[in-house]
C-alpha cells in the first residue's frame, strides 16, 4: 500500500506540484490565498503579510492522502516591524521515507494600507531513503492592492526563474502565477477568487467564501476546477488563539482533513 | 407618520414607474417562462404552469391574503423570499402598497418586477372584486398543428409498418372556474399519425383528461377528482408533472411542493387518475389519494398455457400512430394509493408518505449488466419522510425515502442568505442503486433518482442591484454501471452566469456552463474503457425593450463538444422581435436563426415562443436557417385566434428525420392554428 502511495504520487505530480499548504483557512476557501491577508499569507500570497500588526506564530497538520502516512506538516512566523514584515517558514512534505522540505525567508512591505509587496526566498531538500539528498533555491514575488477598505486585489509569481534540482532528480519545482481578489460584502461575507496559471497545466480557477456567523466563529468553502476539488471548513477563534479546520475531496483521492493552530502575540 | 410610512414615501419617491401593474404584459409571462423552462431540455410540458400563471394574473393574490402555498405558485420565488415575506407581513401588519415589497430584505428589484402583475392589494370598499370572485368563467380553445410536408410514414404503402392516422394534431381544452375555489378541465388530444374517429378508434380522441378541483372546505381543504398531480418533499418519493433542475437559480435546487394539484397537462402518463383529497384539521393535513389508469407497454407472454405476462418496457411517449404502439396502448395497468400526513408550524414543515404503486403484470428487468439493480416485480412500496425549517436567514430542507425490501434515497440542503447580496446552497444527494420509485423527480444528473451520489455548492452574488453572478458547482458518482458507460463512474457540472441591466429597458446576460462526464471509448469490447466526455456551453443574450411596442432579443451560442478523437462544435445565432403594441389587437413576434452544428451532440436547445399556452425547446442540429412568425389577433372582447408558421431549412442533406418521419428535402415547415373563446 504505501509503495503504491508513492507510485501515485510521483506519478501524479502535476497535483502536488503546487502543495504548499498555506493553513486551513485559505485551503478552506479554495486555496485562494492571493487575496486574503493572514499569517498564512507566507505560503500563498508574502505580501499579505504586511497587513499584521502582530507577531503571530501557526502550525498546520494535513493528511495528504488518507489511509496512507504521507501528511504536509508545515510552522510559520510573522513578525511585523514597522510598516514592514519578515517571516519565516518550514514544510515537511512526504513520509518516513519520502521527505519534500522548504524553508523560507519572507520580506513584505506595506506601503499606507494601499499596496503591499514581498519577496520570499525558499530552499527545497528533497530527501529519499537509500538514494540520498538534493536541494535548491527559489524565488517568489507577490503584490496586493487595496484600493478601498473591502477589496482586495492580489497578484503572484511562484518561480520565475524556474530553478529545479540538478539533472540526477526527476521532480520540478512548481512554476506558475496568480491573481486574485477578495470582498468583504459585509463583516460577515467574504468572497475570494483566484485565477492560477502554471508553465504545465492551463488556468486553474478558484473561489472561496467565509461566513462569520459571530465573531469568533466562520464557516467557510471553496471549489477549485482544474483538478475539481471541493473544500469545507470552520474557524474559531478565542482571545489569542484561533483553530481552523478544513477538509478538501479530490475526484481521485478523496478527502484530506487538516487542522491549523495560530497564536498572535 | 410613523417610521414605516416615512419608508415608505421613500421608497415611493424612488420606485419606478406606476402603473406597471396594469400593463397586460403576456409577453412578460413569456420571458418568465423562458427562464424557468431555459434549464429543462427534456419534453417538459409547460402548459399547466403556464395556464396557472396567467390565471393568476388575471385574479392577482391579494398580499395581506396570501398563503405560502400560493406563493409558491410565483416559481420565481425562493423559500426564504417567502419566509421574508410571511415575517414581514405579521411584524408589519397588513400592506398598505405594494411598493412596500421593496422594503423586504432580500426581495430585489426583479423580484418585484416579477412579482406585480400576481398581486395586489384590497382595499375597503372594493366590494366589486370580492363580487367577481363568486363569477364563473369558461375557457374553450382548439389547437390544430400540423407538418406541411409529407413524412414518410404517410405514404409507405399499408402493408409495412404506417401512421395511421392523419398527419395533423388536434388539441381541445375546456378549463372551468367558479371563483378561486372550484375549477374543471377537460382535455381532449390526438397527435400527428393517431387515427381520429375511424373505425379502429371509434372514440374520437386519443387522449382524454378531465378533473374537478373543490378547495377551501372546512375541513377538506382540497379534493380532486378526474385526473391530478401530486408534489410532495423533494420529489425524492412522490412527485409528478412538472419539477425543475439545476439551473443559473440556484435556489430552485430546493424544490416548493404544492401538494394535491389538478391535472390539465397534455402528458399521456404522468398522473393520478382517480380520486384525492386534502383535510386539514389545525396544523396536520392528511392526503389520501388513489388512482387508476392505463398505461403503454409491451407485455410479453412467455407461457400461454400459465399465462404468466411480462411488461418488458413501459412507454412514455404518449404516441398512438403505428399497429405496434396501437396494440401497446393501455397493455398494462398502474394502481396506485396511499397517503401524506403533514404538519404545518409556522417555521417548520415536515411529512411523512406511504404508498404503493401496482401494475397488472410483472415489470421485468433489463438483461444487460447495467440493469442489474433495476426494478422488477409487480409491487412497489414507497415510504418517505421530509421536512423544511427556515431558521432567521437559514433554509434547512431534507428527505430520506425507502423503497421497501430495496434501497433508500436521501437529499439534504442548507440555503442561506449570508448577506443582502449574497446567497449560498448546498445540496447533498445519495441515491442507492436499488432504490426505485415511479413518482420520482429529484434532482439528478442520471436518467433518474437512483444509482447516484453528489454534491452541489451555489453561489449569487449581486453586486449592484443591475449586476449579478451565480454560479455553482455540482459533483457526482454513479457507484453501479449505467448505458454506454461499463463501469461506476464519476462527472461534474459547472455553470456561471453574469447578468447586467445598463437600463431598466436593456439587460445582457453571459452564460457559461461545463459539464464532464465519463463514458465508453469507441472500441467494441464487452467492458470498454471510459473516456471523459466535455460538453462546453458559452451563451451571450441580450434583451433590449426598443419602445413601448417592440422589444428585441438576440442570443449567440457555442457549444463544444469532445470524446476522445471526436470534438465537435455548434453555433446557434438568432434575432427575436417582439411586438406588443398597448391595446392593439394585433401582436406577435418572430424569430431568424442561423444554426452550424457538426453533428448531434453539439446540438443546441434553444426556448422557442409559440401560440398561448404552448412552449417549446426545441434542439438546433445540422446546419440550416430557421424562422417562425407567432401572431395573435383580438377577434373580439371574448374570441382570440392565434397562428405560427415555422420552417427549418437546411444546407446540406437529401432528407430530414429518419424512420417514419422521414421528409425528403431540405426543408420542413409547420403551421399551428389555435382559437380561445372565452366567458366570464
Amino acid at each position: 500500500m504505501l509503495w503504491l502511495s508513492v507510485i501515485l504520487i510521483l506519478s501524479t505530480k502535476g497535483l502536488f506540484a503546487q502543495n504548499m499548504n498555506a493553513g486551513a483557512r485559505i485551503t478552506a476557501m479554495g486555496q485562494t490565498g492571493v487575496a486574503l491577508q493572514e499569517v498564512w499569507s507566507i505560503q500563498s500570497n508574502q505580501a499579505g503579510l504586511a497587513s499584521l500588526h502582530k507577531p503571530i506564530a501557526a502550525i498546520s497538520y494535513l493528511s495528504s492522502i488518507q489511509g496512507t502516512e504521507i501528511s504536509t506538516q508545515s510552522i510559520v512566523f510573522a513578525y511585523p516591524y514597522r510598516h514592514q514584515t519578515f517571516g519565516w517558514s518550514m514544510q515537511s512534505f512526504g513520509f518516513s521515507a519520502y521527505k519534500e522540505r522548504r524553508f523560507g525567508f519572507a520580506y513584505a512591505c506595506n506601503f499606507n494600507d494601499v499596496l503591499y509587496a514581498s519577496l520570499n526566498f525558499n530552499y527545497h531538500q528533497l530527501s529519499i531513503a537509500g538514494y540520498g539528498n538534493a536541494g535548491t533555491y527559489s524565488l517568489e514575488a507577490g503584490l496586493q492592492f487595496k484600493p478601498s477598505e473591502n477589496l482586495i486585489i492580489g497578484a503572484h509569481v511562484v518561480n520565475p526563474s524556474a530553478s529545479s534540482y540538478d539533472t540526477s532528480v526527476d521532480d520540478v519545482l512548481p512554476v506558475f502565477a496568480e491573481a486574485g481578489s477578495s470582498y468583504m460584502f459585509s463583516d460577515k461575507v467574504l468572497i475570494s477568487t483566484a485565477l492560477v496559471v502554471s508553465s504545465k497545466r492551463i488556468a486553474d480557477f478558484r473561489t472561496g467564501l467565509e461566513y462569520s456567523v459571530i465573531p469568533q466563529l466562520a464557516f467557510r468553502g471553496g471549489i477549485s476546477t482544474r483538478p475539481f476539488k471541493q473544500y469545507a471548513g470552520f474557524g474559531y477563534a478565542i482571545d489569542h488563539l484561533c483553530i481552523d479546520g478544513a477538509i478538501s475531496s479530490h475526484p481521485a483521492l478523496g478527502y484530506s482533513p487538516q487542522i491549523s493552530l495560530a497564536y498572535e502575540f | 407618520m410613523s417610521f414605516k410610512h416615512q419608508l415608505l414615501l421613500l421608497v415611493l419617491v424612488i420606485s419606478f414607474q406606476s402603473g406597471y401593474a396594469q400593463t397586460e404584459s403576456d409577453p412578460f409571462i413569456e420571458t418568465l417562462l423562458e427562464s424557468i423552462a431555459e434549464n429543462n431540455q427534456s419534453e417538459t410540458d409547460y402548459s399547466e404552469l403556464s395556464e396557472r400563471l396567467y390565471f393568476i394574473k388575471q385574479h392577482p393574490y391579494d398580499l395581506n391574503t396570501v398563503t405560502p402555498e400560493q406563493l409558491t405558485d410565483l416559481v420565481f420565488l425562493s423559500p426564504l423570499q417567502i419566509t421574508g415575506f410571511l415575517d414581514y407581513r405579521s411584524d408589519n401588519g397588513p400592506f398598505v402598497e405594494i411598493q412596500e415589497l421593496q422594503l423586504i430584505d432580500l426581495f430585489t428589484e426583479e423580484t418585484l418586477q416579477y412579482m406585480i402583475p400576481f398581486i395586489m392589494i384590497t382595499k375597503p370598499g372594493m366590494l366589486e372584486i370580492k363580487n367577481s370572485q363568486a363569477k364563473s368563467t369558461h375557457e374553450l380553445m382548439t389547437t390544430y398543428s400540423r407538418t406541411l410536408e409529407q413524412q414518410k410514414g404517410y405514404l409507405v404503402p399499408d402493408t409495412v409498418s404506417h401512421y395511421t392516422g392523419s398527419p395533423f394534431k388536434l388539441l381541445n381544452r375546456y378549463r372551468y372556474h367558479f371563483g378561486k375555489n372550484i375549477s374543471g378541465a377537460v382535455t381532449m388530444e390526438k397527435d400527428a399519425g393517431e387515427p381520429f374517429g375511424s373505425s379502429a378508434k371509434p372514440y374520437g380522441f386519443d387522449f382524454y383528461s378531465a378533473s374537478l378541483f373543490i378547495r377551501n372546505g372546512r375541513y377538506v381543504k382540497k379534493l380532486a377528482l378526474g385526473d391530478y398531480s401530486l408534489q410532495f418533499g423533494q420529489g425524492l418519493s412522490l412527485w409528478s408533472g412538472l419539477s425543475f433542475g439545476k439551473g443559473a437559480n440556484i435556489a430552485g435546487i430546493a424544490k416548493l411542493q404544492s401538494g394535491l394539484k389538478p391535472y390539465s397537462s397534455t402528458n399521456e402518463t404522468e398522473f393520478f387518475r382517480g380520486v384525492a383529497a386534502t383535510i386539514a384539521i389545525k396544523h396536520f393535513e392528511l392526503t389520501p389519494f388513489i388512482s387508476y389508469h392505463h398505461l403503454d407497454a409491451s407485455v410479453f407472454t412467455a407461457d400461454t398455457l400459465i399465462n404468466q405476462s411480462q411488461i418488458s418496457s413501459l412507454s412514455i411517449t404518449g404516441l398512438h400512430r403505428t399497429s405496434s404502439e396501437l396494440d401497446n396502448k393501455g397493455a398494462a395497468s398502474q394502481l396506485a394509493y396511499g397517503s401524506v400526513i403533514q404538519y404545518n408550524g409556522k417555521a417548520l414543515r415536515s411529512g411523512a408518505i406511504l404508498y404503493q404503486t401496482r401494475y397488472n403484470y410483472n415489470l421485468e428487468a433489463g438483461q444487460f449488466l447495467y440493469n442489474k439493480f433495476e426494478f422488477a416485480g409487480s409491487t412497489l412500496t414507497n415510504s418517505s419522510v421530509y421536512y423544511n425549517y427556515t431558521w432567521n436567514n437559514l433554509y434547512s430542507f431534507a428527505e430520506v425515502s425507502h423503497s421497501l425490501n430495496s434501497g433508500f434515497a436521501l437529499i439534504s440542503g442548507l440555503m442561506g442568505s449570508l448577506s443582502s447580496k449574497v446567497s449560498a446552497v448546498l445540496f447533498y444527494r445519495n441515491y442507492q442503486k436499488n432504490y426505485y420509485s415511479f413518482f420520482n423527480k429529484a434532482i439528478n444528473e442520471g436518467s433518474n433518482a437512483s444509482n447516484e451520489s453528489g454534491f452541489y455548492s451555489g453561489l449569487s452574488v449581486a453586486f449592484t442591484p443591475k449586476t449579478e453572478v451565480s454560479f455553482y458547482t455540482d459533483f457526482f458518482r454513479f457507484p453501479w454501471l449505467r448505458y454506454r458507460v461499463d463501469v461506476p463512474s464519476s462527472g461534474r457540472e459547472i455553470l456561471v452566469q453574469a447578468s447586467w441591466s445598463p437600463k431598466k429597458s436593456t439587460k445582457v446576460s453571459f452564460r457559461y456552463k461545463s459539464n464532464v462526464k465519463e463514458q465508453n471509448d469507441a472500441g467494441e469490447n464487452t467492458i470498454n474503457y471510459l473516456v471523459p466526455v466535455n460538453k462546453d456551453n458559452y451563451r451571450l443574450d441580450f434583451l433590449t425593450k426598443l419602445n413601448s411596442n417592440f422589444q428585441f432579443r438576440n442570443r449567440v451560442e457555442v457549444v463544444q463538444y469532445k470524446k476522445a478523437s471526436n470534438s465537435q462544435i455548434g453555433l446557434l445565432a438568432y434575432q427575436d422581435v417582439l411586438y406588443k403594441p398597448m391595446g392593439s389587437k394585433l401582436s406577435g413576434n418572430f424569430r431568424v436563426a442561423f444554426f452550424h452544428c457538426d453533428a448531434y451532440d453539439s446540438r443546441i436547445y434553444a426556448f422557442e415562443n409559440d401560440v398561448l399556452y404552448s412552449y417549446s425547446i426545441p434542439a438546433y442540429q445540422d446546419k440550416g436557417y430557421r424562422f417562425y412568425l407567432n401572431t395573435r389577433y383580438r377577434l373580439s372582447k371574448s374570441i382570440d385566434a392565434w397562428l405560427r408558421y415555422s420552417i427549418t431549412q437546411y444546407s446540406a442533406g437529401e432528407d430530414i428525420g429518419s424512420g417514419l418521419d422521414l421528409i425528403e428535402g431540405r426543408h420542413k415547415s409547420d403551421i399551428k392554428m389555435q382559437v380561445r373563446y372565452s366567458l366570464k
